[in-house]
């Protein structure tokens, strides 16, 4: 799959669920990448400037992770370019 | 000759929506189970359950046997129908189905949901659960969020501004206002809805319905006992479901609802009505954006249109054109996700018989009712019509 796309609709969640309380506002963005297939994803790094038709490049975060002694899940997400 | 019966609703049961801290799901169950019974006057032959999340809000699965025992209904087949936030809509159109094939001739469909057991962020995850564990839970969107993405894009593309989208929430909690088994029944305004608390922008608190415990009750008949029943009955003419892709970035269009519009369709088709002739329509209004586009689907509305007409009343239940929402619908009356497509069933039978009281309708003859699962993932059209 390709790793760049563009922003087709976003949201910045203030109510998450269990395991993410420590990224509100969890951002969150359907994107479609260039080869025209559509993910949701969180974006990372969010500088409050999101909008409709910005270019976002993939790159690999934490998503949560399972209280101090669980494990770490890994994952997409998406970044401004 | 294949014979099929028609099928009508005989009773029905209902109890307030809200925070049922001294009642079980079982209890819940019996309370309008035995109601719609006594409505009827007819001892069911089989019964059918809606609930979306009893194993996880009250560590209770096996419903269909739980529920029949709790009715005394000893020896009858039972069991669960569940279809994410359309489970009761589900679940009355199996009843429908066993009915019309003539393989039980009185079927009673109960649709029970406890969600305030569940703290907050349990009810969110159980909400998620109508979406993909793999690619939208493991990424933290909250149906709510989902919703939400929704709205942006609707917003952005058919210049609907979030003003716009308040004039459906407005409508529900007036129309709740006098339902005796409505859980919000205060009157609420544009501005009220806008600033809300923001839950995931640009949805706020009073854009989505409210988490709360319910359970309705509906009683099916084949036409063979008909003569039995002690209330007028009303026909179903029509129960279809259909469904869309499953989560809404995998759509080619986002913003159609294809199962609602396929569901509407094909009950349509099989009631022998068009759309002129459906004088309420008890619309899934789960977010202001849902009741939006699930009205465009419909064919009620042009793409983009459903906010402004709302706002200038043509959905509104005493003067509108296509009143919705009688009884205040998901956003006032409640919406105990696994119940909710059985109230909105009942809630038809009570306009269609008079029995409204303060939220009736005048001159309906014929009424459709709509439950969804996901976002448009599951959707669940009923189509009632009065006896004469």
């Amino acid at each position: 799959m390709p790793e760049e796309g563009v922003v087709v609709t976003w949201t910045r969640l203030y109510e998450p669920m269990k395991g993410f309380e420590d990224q509100v506002p969890l951002t969150l963005a359907i994107i479609r990448l260039t080869n025209g297939v559509r993910v949701l994803a969180q974006i990372a790094d969010d500088q409050g400037n999101l909008a409709i038709g910005d270019r976002v490049r993939l790159t690999l975060r934490k998503i949560r992770a399972e209280g101090e002694d669980g494990p770490i899940f890994y994952g997409y997400k998406f970044v401004k370019e | 000759v294949t014979f099929l019966s028609r099928v009508y609703v005989a009773g029905v049961g209902l109890t307030q929506v809200g925070d049922r801290w001294e009642s079980s799901l079982s209890d819940l169950a019996a309370e309008v189970g035995f109601k719609a019974i006594e409505a009827a006057g007819i001892l069911p032959e089989g019964v059918v359950v809606g609930n979306m999340f009893s194993a996880h809000s009250s560590s209770q699965e096996h419903l269909g046997a739980l529920v029949a025992n709790a009715l005394g209904l000893e020896g009858v087949p039972a069991l669960k129908a569940e279809g994410a936030c359309a489970s009761g809509g589900v679940a009355v159109s199996v009843g429908y189905t066993m009915v019309k094939a003539g393989q039980l001739s009185s079927v009673l469909v109960v649709g029970v949901e406890k969600m305030r057991d569940l703290e907050p962020r349990g009810a969110s995850l159980a909400l998620a659960m109508a979406e993909s564990a793999e690619y939208t839970q493991f990424v933290g969107a909250t149906f709510v969020s989902l919703n939400a993405l929704l709205a942006r894009l609707y917003m952005e593309e058919c210049g609907v501004s979030r003003e716009d989208l308040a004039a459906f929430p407005v409508l529900a909690h007036q129309n709740a206002l006098t339902a005796p088994h409505a859980q919000l029944k205060r009157p609420i305004t544009v501005e009220e809805v806008a600033k809300a608390p923001m839950i995931s922008d640009p949805l706020t608190l009073l854009d989505c319905s409210p988490i709360g415990d319910g359970a309705a009750a509906a009683l099916l008949v084949g036409e063979e006992r008909v003569a039995e029943a002690r209330s007028p009955v009303v026909e179903l003419a029509a129960s279809t479901i259909a469904t869309n892709r499953f989560s809404i970035y995998e759509r080619d269009d986002m913003l159609e609802f294809t199962a609602t519009r396929r569901a509407t369709e094909k009950a349509l088709e099989t009631a022998g009505v068009g759309l002129k002739d459906i004088g309420l329509v008890e619309v899934h209004d789960a977010f202001s954006v849902v009741c939006a586009l699930s009205l465009e689907a419909m064919g009620f509305s042009k793409r983009g249109m459903a906010p402004k007409e709302a706002a200038e009343g043509r959905f509104d239940r005493q003067e509108g054109e296509v009143p919705i929402l009688a009884f205040g619908g998901l956003k006032a009356r409640g919406h105990p996700t696994g119940a909710t497509g059985v109230y909105q069933v009942a809630e038809c039978y009570l306009q269609l018989t008079g029995r409204a009281g303060e939220n009736q309708v005048e001159g309906v003859d014929t009424a459709m009712a709509h439950s969804v699962g996901g976002i448009d993932t599951t959707a669940v059209v009923h189509i009632l019509r009065r006896c004469y």
